[in-house]
């Protein structure tokens, strides 16, 4: 075997080096008013290959389903009652190529019709990136047999944009409180409604109160309200011993991961119940 | 680190004698974080194989494929998977394996089936941080010599 | 609780003065009078502002006995304290301070701010020092705002 035989093949043997794709996205929710209806968000490359991105926007609120699980529902053609702003949305650049370690202003613009009425309107902003370059494979002449073969990962980042013109009011209401214990959890789910003209972004809390009037075990989750949604929250409840407890749970409006001038206030709701743990 | 040492002794020194005037003020240092969240992922490689072959790539491997999440603490995410099933003739790709965790170690992971195509998963995590390693098995069966690749897609949508 | 009220105050509207130092007739003023500011930091990406970063710099001002000596030292924090606990490591390398006789941004001797400097006041009774550094946020930072207070001692030599 010649020497640059031996080299090739352990060229070829030799794992192809990961290459690293992905994004930074800031900040992870756009709010855009009717007086400025500009915003903008900044693309980084953290890695050290370049990365492209496509910028696209398309309708979509997060909902849950019959087991509380939270998706996104996304819709092309939304029906004319939601307050969709997909279409009002114009990006710049919509495509770039971020340098390793380079990073990108991205400018959003919105452009409401005239008719549109007070309140808030809703579109997602998708960030898509992958690799600016695939993994180069020299295969040896003499091992025509040889594949190189790989998945790239490609990740799309998906964020809300809330657009609000004139009064927009956020409201929320909570009904159908219950819980039921599942392994080593306590399951816990309230059926909420938004009951304004915007969106309620607001903090769930619970706590489970033992007979005695003792705290035993918390939870403390985000929620976004968009219509209508019937979460499925969590509380560790393996060293919760039998017995009669009070859940008590109550939604108010402030996120932990978003400004604090963002979030529309409401009043925060509350309910509870008695539950008997065996 | 002899010119620190004589340096503060001077200060020392100058501090203490009498007749050394001395002052001090301070200012602020700022910076503010804003909110962000990284999603990066590396390729997962097979290598080079034989044209009939069945090669087994494990979430622990070093050619796994890697994806990272970093946002707020506590922030919540749905994620969505979009695995290929071939990546060529006569190359198909499934079996998926994953592992998840907080740390950036797999050894400190937890095995995961990651959902089919049109299913989510939501989470949040206290660190913010995530990360999933995933691992496949690749049947070639007279495939023709090449250089194959299709994307795994990780959806990270943020609530 | 008036006096911690105080105190808390005068960290926190940055700029604070020492009071003025007579002791043998020769007095030192040094002043914070402008911040170190990192701005807009993302989560995993490190900030760095240089000293000769004329808006984001930080700055003391220092009046002391003209065609004099004096000796410089910092107490310099490690990092950077933000909400809920949440802490960004600061550090300062080897020339991320400077001092200017004639208080001229470009006119800094750079030195190390970990150790102190001994520095010619020339003929004009005004100095300063600038300093930068480097914040290294974590990939999973929290957002928000984050402070620290660096304070400088000035000595005067005879």
């Amino acid at each position: 075997m010649s020497l640059r035989t031996l080299v090739l093949a352990i060229a070829l043997l030799a794992p192809v080096p990961a290459l690293a794709q992905g994004v930074l996205v800031a900040p992870t929710a756009v709010f855009i008013d009717s007086r400025s209806r500009a915003g903008s968000l900044l693309l980084v490359n953290p890695n050290d290959d370049p990365a492209e991105v496509d910028m696209s926007a398309l309708f979509g609120y997060p909902v849950t389903d019959s087991l509380g699980q939270t998706q996104l529902f996304t819709a092309e053609q939304p029906d004319s009652a939601e307050p969709s702003a997909a279409g009002w949305i114009k990006i710049f650049p919509r495509r770039m190529t971020l340098a390793p370690k380079g990073q990108q202003t991205v400018r959003v613009l919105v452009s409401p019709p005239p008719t549109a009425a007070d309140g808030e309107y809703w579109t997602r902003l998708v960030i898509v990136a992958r690799g600016g370059k695939l993994p180069v494979t020299v295969v040896d002449s003499a091992n025509t047999a040889g594949l190189s073969v790989g998945l790239t990962m490609e990740v799309r980042t998906i964020i809300p944009l809330f657009f609000r013109k004139g009064k927009a009011e956020a409201g929320l209401a909570v009904s159908a409180l219950r819980a039921n214990r599942a392994a080593d959890s306590l399951l816990v789910r309230a059926r909420l409604e938004r009951t304004g003209n915007a969106a309620a972004l607001g903090t769930a809390r619970g706590e489970m109160v033992d007979s005695t009037g003792k705290v035993r075990a918390t939870f403390n989750m985000p929620v976004a309200v968009y219509h209508a949604i019937e979460p499925r929250f969590s509380i560790a409840a393996a060293n919760l011993p039998p017995g009669r407890y009070r859940l008590r749970f109550e939604v108010a409006a402030a996120r932990q991961d978003l400004p604090a001038e963002s979030v529309l206030p409401f009043r925060a709701v509350r309910d509870s119940v008695s539950l008997t743990l065996p | 680190m002899l010119g620190a040492a004589i340096a503060l002794a001077s200060i020392a020194a100058a501090m203490a004698t009498p007749g050394t005037a001395q002052g001090n003020g301070s200012f602020q240092i700022s910076a503010n974080v804003l909110q962000a969240i990284t999603i990066t992922g590396s390729d997962l490689a097979f290598g080079t194989i034989l044209p009939t072959s069945t090669t087994i790539i494990a979430p622990a491997a070093a050619t796994a494929g890697r994806f990272t999440i970093a946002m707020q603490p506590n922030a919540q995410v749905t994620i969505g998977w979009s695995l290929p099933s071939a990546l060529g003739p006569n190359l198909a790709v499934g079996g998926y394996q994953s592992r998840v965790g907080i740390f950036n170690s797999v050894a400190l992971s937890v095995p995961f089936t990651p959902p089919s195509n049109s299913g989510t998963v939501t989470t949040s995590t206290a660190t913010g941080n995530l990360f999933i390693w995933i691992g496949a098995t690749l049947a070639a069966t007279a495939a023709a010599p090449g250089f194959y690749t299709a994307p795994i897609t990780l959806t990270v949508v943020y609530n | 609780m008036r006096c911690t009220t105080y105190l808390v105050a005068a960290l926190f509207l940055g700029a604070g003065a020492g009071p003025l130092a007579a002791q043998g007739g020769r007095r030192i003023r040094v002043q914070g009078v402008q911040t170190l500011s990192f701005g807009n930091l993302l989560p995993g990406v490190p900030g760095v502002v240089g000293r000769t970063d004329p808006a984001r710099s930080g700055r003391f001002d220092i009046v002391a006995p003209s065609n004099g000596q004096i000796l410089v030292q910092f107490t310099l924090p490690n990092r950077l304290d933000g909400p809920a606990g949440a802490g960004i490591p600061l550090t300062f390398g080897g020339g991320d301070a400077g001092f200017s006789a004639d208080q001229s941004i470009g006119g800094q001797i750079g030195f190390d701010p970990r150790v102190g400097f001994t520095a010619a006041t020339g003929r004009r009774r005004r100095s300063a020092v600038f300093l930068g550094g480097r914040a290294q946020p974590s990939a999973g930072q929290r957002a928000g705002s984050y402070t620290a207070v660096v304070t400088l001692t000035v000595a005067n030599v005879l």
